[in-house]
């Protein structure tokens, strides 16, 4: 992207060629001797011996990145939760990544009318509750008007994804309809994420102390609760009558696993040593230059492809008035140096950004040729704006520097060096960022704070771009655009495959060309770190699907 | 004496007040408030939300109201709720807090039987550069961070050498490295006055006349030198609450043990009001507790103290 | 390291409780001759040299390296230690040896400014409570068992997280927690210092309260204060670095000592040198920072 590569770049690379190419053959001889399947970067999520079957029986250890306190259930966008209620709970329908189509889970069949108001869900025979509770229509109806509600005496606000619902009906035995306000043609993706897992009525009666606790957490999944060591790791183990994993599941019935270990490693440095010393089976967060060092270490690297989301992106946020006029933001977009992000900060797990919607997403425009590396693009784009370089450097206009602030969680590996870098970037072209991405204690405050110019993140976007960018309290802009509203609000309306494809397409467009409100910077994806035994794919949501996973026995 | 001790507990239940009362003024600065952190976790919160949830919990009150109606509250056992970890405080931190006394008290017990080994070695050892080797110890115990030395022990003990969990699997080792990490830390003060009140007495000429009537190094050491070199080094561990506290939240953090450091760290970064209150309640009542022990134990070592008042300087020198 | 050595490393502290000391104290006017003793110490030389070069470091970072420490070379990142980069590269190819030395003003400043507040506060509180009667020295003792009884720790996360973090923040969180430590040894020097003969006669000679304190007391009692302010300037850096590993560190690109150990950790495996060398750097400091306490408290032993 139009990086010119001093020759000692060249050099040096060749050398980390060399180097790399060494590392690579060794572990090809070390994995072909010990006769287990290893991935180098950048390959398929799935794993294992091709040769034999899942085993069954055993216990599985997880390390995720930071302990939970309060479970409940539809606050789940935080990964280290969803990861683990995703083999708690079940949802209506599943998003299958490989066919990119929605089929049905919980419910056996679903449909909609054509104005996109109205949907119908069957819900499969024979599911119970790990409580005994049957889930049926009635059940389903709970859940739904507590996703669409929110629970008042629980202090559960109404799902982000669940705002157009109005009403749900349950038809005869096994039916549920459910009346929108207005059109949503995204509505049945959002009934597959994790957050609108299907929980026990039993549960949903509980007050927010008890919706919190993972010893309440009633579902009908693969899993169930067993025991919890505060701050130290939760044990489930399987449901044994499970049967009734999703329509595409390789697996149809109970988990292969004995039980579940969920614990926490919130060092980035021992990542990878838990799984090469085989004290995990699986970590998540593995950072990119410790890849290699699990690959040869006979280990795998699995990079979970993160379809359910946005791209990562500095989300941009214009109250502060610095970056009201377009031709800032655009002449950021501009500014960052995507490739040398990727050669330096990331690996080859990771594939760079060319939309605010990854490749493998539903709807995705390739609008690389708007995002290419411009420097100078970026300077001309700044100066017609107004702002010129002030006598340190950095631009000013009417008194006011050019500094901008980016808030970001740190529980991504990346995300914080990839803005120190940008930072760099940014101030050749006379822009001062001030970085306080993977500040956690900063985020609380400025994740809600219209004047912090940037918010790093990635979302789900199960019920598409609108819920990420549209309502007025949405975290990412804080703002409610009505010209980006009112093309949510058709897109959402549309009734053919082909007028919703156009209408998601002009969204990108509009978010990261013309508008510039989400500076994009790579697909999600979550690096995991297996250990040569584990067999273990993802869900479209990165989520790992303990359901189908398995241990090579020894 | 029963004077004595009603108005040591008097000035013990003063300060944990004032403590209390502190604290409750230093996290008015905090920017944000539990209730709106709480609601906003996918969305930032609608202010209705906010207002009703702020009334329930009564965070709509004004200061004056809130500090009093938690500080009765605490008469009644009510430590109130911490939103953040969706439990009430008490439950939040009686869960954990155990783990961190046992990391504690152990560390502590450590780093006072580091602390005698090296003062006894310093003292007794005749070899010149050992000497001088041992007694540079405690200064560069103290200048390690514990962080570091945790982390890069975790990685050759448990990543590099394999004999030891990188979690708290309740085996010797994993209970064992972090009490060392963290008593190799709180041993340096000890340590360093201990080592510097043994020179004091070493100084005086009972030592000498000791010498001169043939009394061995050692006996003389533990006969006389530790006995009167004690009593500065119990004030000293008396302080060294505060010091196990933060030693305990970073070394609980380098070793994913579950603890009160882990709720340290929660409270503060939800700025949940409640939780801040409770630990402070907590490490407060841990420190004057301790000191209140070691004031009752002073006497017993040096009498003259208890005709002074409250330790501290000889009275009679203040105008 | 966040921990706070209260009183560190000072016998002054404990001593006024024994009556022994007063006996030697009375040794005063024979001062002189340990104090030049102790000045042409060579260990004392020894400890000061290397603590003038990191002042250098401070005042003229530029003559010591010629690296910028905040915009690397992507393409060299994570080079171990060689003869052009003395202590390696990091993850963004900044040359590592370069942000030490660059850092070292900020985190002398901020340390400073922890000390300077635990001095200021700290004296103030400790000349109350040793000359303003009875009633204040109850009424201080009790302030300063206060702030030892909050975690000193605990009120660093507060203030950070309220104001954002920077050499200010840090500077006042860090320095609140070494007040108490400074009051209690300027208390016990104090009231040493005003059972001294001459400060008896200077009271009975007419001198008022301040002209005793400020012509006797306080110049008499610096001794022990100077070595604390030399210990707790390492004891500072240390817990600056331990906030940073707790992520309320100052935001990046800030070189700052406590930060880069902080922040290289997570590459431990990895790349070594971005946390064990910024790491000795501190470790070397803070022992002499101590050492330095040492020998001021012997020169200005009375």
């Amino acid at each position: 992207m139009g990086n010119p590569t001093p020759p000692a770049n060249r050099r040096s690379q060749a050398r980390l060629g060399i180097k790399f190419l060494t590392i690579l053959g060794v572990a090809t001889l070390a994995l072909s001797a010990c006769g287990s399947g290893a991935h180098a970067p950048g390959n398929a999520a799935a794993a294992g011996s091709e040769s034999s079957g899942p085993v069954q029986g055993g216990t599985f250890v997880y390390a995720e990145v930071t302990p939970i306190n309060n479970w409940q259930t539809q606050a789940a966008r935080f990964y280290e939760k969803s990861n683990v209620l995703n083999s708690v709970l079940d949802r209506l329908t599943y998003f299958d990544a490989k066919s990119g189509k929605i089929v049905g889970w919980i419910a056996s069949d679903f449909k909609a009318n054509e104005k996109q108001t109205e949907f119908t869900f069957t819900i499969r025979d024979g599911v119970t509750f790990s409580d005994g509770t049957p889930l049926d229509a009635a059940a389903v109806k709970e859940n739904f008007d507590a996703l669409g509600l929110g629970i008042k005496n629980a202090q559960v606000a109404p799902n982000v994804d669940f705002s157009a619902y109005k009403s749900s009906e349950v038809l005869g035995k096994n039916q549920v309809k459910v009346t929108l306000k207005t059109p949503d043609a995204n509505f049945l993706r959002a009934t597959s994420s994790v957050t609108s897992g299907l929980v026990s009525p039993a549960t949903l009666k509980l007050d927010n102390a008890g919706q919190s606790a993972i010893a309440n957490i009633v579902g009908s999944g693969p899993f169930v609760f067993e025991s919890e060591k505060t701050d130290e790791e939760v044990t489930f183990a399987k449901r044994a009558e499970y049967k009734w994993a999703p329509q595409t599941a390789a697996n149809q019935g109970a988990a292969y696993l004995d039980k579940l270990v969920v614990k926490y490693l919130p060092e980035v440095a021992h990542r990878a040593g838990a799984v090469q010393t085989g004290q995990v089976d699986l970590v998540r967060g593995l950072q990119p230059i410790d890849e290699q060092a699990v690959a040869a270490g006979g280990g795998q690297v699995l990079p979970a492809q993160g379809v359910d989301l946005t791209t990562n992106m500095a989300a941009v946020r214009i109250a502060s008035g610095k970056l009201a006029d377009a031709k800032v933001r655009q002449a950021l977009q501009v500014g960052i140096d995507r490739q040398s992000i990727k050669d330096t900060v990331l690996s080859d797990s990771y594939v760079i950004a060319d939309s605010v919607l990854n490749h493998a997403a539903p709807g995705f425009i390739d609008l690389s040729a708007d995002l290419a590396y411009n420097p100078e693009k970026a300077k001309a784009l700044l100066d017609e704006a107004g702002w010129k370089v002030g006598a340190d450097g950095i631009r000013e206009k009417d008194g006011q520097k050019l500094e901008l602030t980016i808030t970001s969680s740190n529980n991504s590996v990346v995300i914080k060096p990839a803005f120190e870098l940008i930072e760099q970037q940014w101030r050749e072209i006379g822009v001062k960022l001030i970085n306080r991405a993977a500040d956690n204690t900063f985020l609380t405050t400025a994740m809600i704070d219209p004047n912090i110019e940037f918010f790093g993140t990635r979302q789900f976007a199960y019920g598409g771009l609108g819920p990420v960018f549209g309502p007025e309290n949405n975290t990412q802009t804080l703002n409610a655009d009505p010209e980006l509203n009112a093309l949510f609000a058709k897109e959402r309306a549309a009734t053919t495959d082909a007028a919703h494809k156009e209408l998601v397409a002009e969204e990108q467009r509009q978010l990261v060309t013309e508008k510039a409100l989400s500076l994009v910077l790579w697909d999600e994806v979550q690096v995991y770190g297996g250990s040569s035994a584990a067999h273990v794919e993802f869900t479209s949501g990165t989520a790992p699907i303990f359901q189908g996973a398995w241990k090579s026995g020894k | 004496m029963a004077a004595y001790i009603a108005r040591r507990i008097g000035q013990a239940l003063l300060v944990i007040w004032l403590a209390y009362t502190l604290v409750f003024l230093a996290v008015q600065l905090l920017p944000n408030d539990p209730v709106t952190i709480f609601l906003s976790a996918d969305a930032a919160a609608s202010p209705e939300t906010i207002a009703a949830m702020k009334a329930q919990y009564g965070y709509d009150q004004p200061l004056l109201v809130q500090y009093f109606s938690q500080l009765t509250g605490l008469f009644r056992g009510d430590f109130g709720y911490s939103l953040a970890s969706g439990q009430p405080v008490a439950d939040r931190i009686g869960a954990v807090v155990g783990s961190t006394l046992i990391l504690a008290s152990s560390a502590f017990v450590t780093a006072v039987v580091f602390a005698l080994i090296v003062v006894a070695s310093a003292t007794l050892i005749r070899i010149t550069w050992l000497k001088r080797l041992i007694i540079n110890l405690p200064p560069l115990f103290a200048a390690v961070p514990v962080f570091w030395l945790g982390l890069v022990l975790l990685q050759v003990l448990s990543i590099q050498l394999g004999v030891m969990s990188l979690f708290p699997d309740g085996s010797f080792a994993s209970v064992a490295v972090p009490v060392f990490v963290l008593a190799i830390h709180v041993s340096a003060p000890i340590a360093q006055v201990l080592l510097k009140s043994t020179e004091t007495v070493y100084a005086q000429p009972f030592i000498d006349v000791l010498r001169a009537k043939g009394a061995s190094p050692s006996w003389i050491f533990f006969r006389h030198g530790l006995k009167n070199a004690a009593a500065p080094a119990m004030t000293i561990s008396g302080i060294t609450v505060g010091t196990l506290l933060a030693g305990s939240v970073i070394t609980e953090t380098v070793f994913a043990r579950a603890g009160l450091g882990q709720v340290v760290l929660q409270s503060v970064t939800a700025q949940d009001v409640a939780l801040v209150q409770g630990l402070v309640l907590l490490t407060a009542t841990a420190f004057v507790v301790v000191n209140l022990v070691v004031d009752l134990i002073y006497p017993l070592l040096d009498p003259r103290i208890l005709k002074s008042g409250t330790h501290g300087a000889p009275r009679a020198l203040a105008a | 390291m966040s921990i706070k050595i209260d009183e560190p490393l000072l016998e002054s502290v404990v001593e006024p409780d024994s009556p022994d000391t007063a006996g030697k104290t009375s040794g005063a006017n024979t001062a002189t001759e340990p104090k030049q003793g102790a000045l042409r110490s060579p260990a004392l030389w020894l400890t000061v040299a290397p603590l003038v070069v990191v002042i250098g470091w401070a005042l003229f970072p530029s003559l010591f390296s010629g690296f910028d420490p905040i915009t690397g070379v992507p393409a060299h990142k994570l080079q171990e230690p060689s003869a052009q980069h003395w202590f390696g590269t990091d993850h963004l190819g900044r040359d590592v040896f370069a942000r030490v030395v660059h850092g070292t003003s900020q985190t002398l400043l901020t340390a400073g400014l922890a000390v300077l507040i635990g001095l200021i506060a700290g004296t103030g509180l400790g000349l109350l409570a040793a000359t303003a009667g009875r009633a204040a020295d109850a009424v201080t003792m009790r302030l300063i068992d206060v702030l030892l009884a909050v975690p000193g720790f605990l009120i660093s996360l507060i203030i950070v997280t309220a104001f954002e973090p920077g050499p200010v923040s840090l500077g006042i969180g860090v320095g609140i927690a070494s007040i108490a430590s400074f009051a209690r040894v300027v208390r016990s020097e104090v009231l040493r210092v005003r059972s001294l003969d001459y400060v008896e006669a200077a009271f009975m000679n007419g001198g008022t309260y301040w002209s005793v304190v400020f012509k006797h007391i306080l110049p008499n009692s610096c001794g022990p204060v100077l070595a604390l302010l030399a210990v707790d300037l390492g004891v500072a850096i240390l817990a600056i670095s331990g906030l940073g590993f707790l992520g309320f560190g100052s935001p990046p690109p800030t070189p700052e000592w406590g930060l880069l150990i902080a922040e290289g950790r997570q590459y431990l495996a990895s790349a070594w040198w971005l946390t064990t060398l910024p790491g000795a750097v501190i470790v070397a400091v803070v022992i002499l920072l101590a050492g330095l306490g040492r020998h001021l408290h012997k020169i200005f032993k009375f």
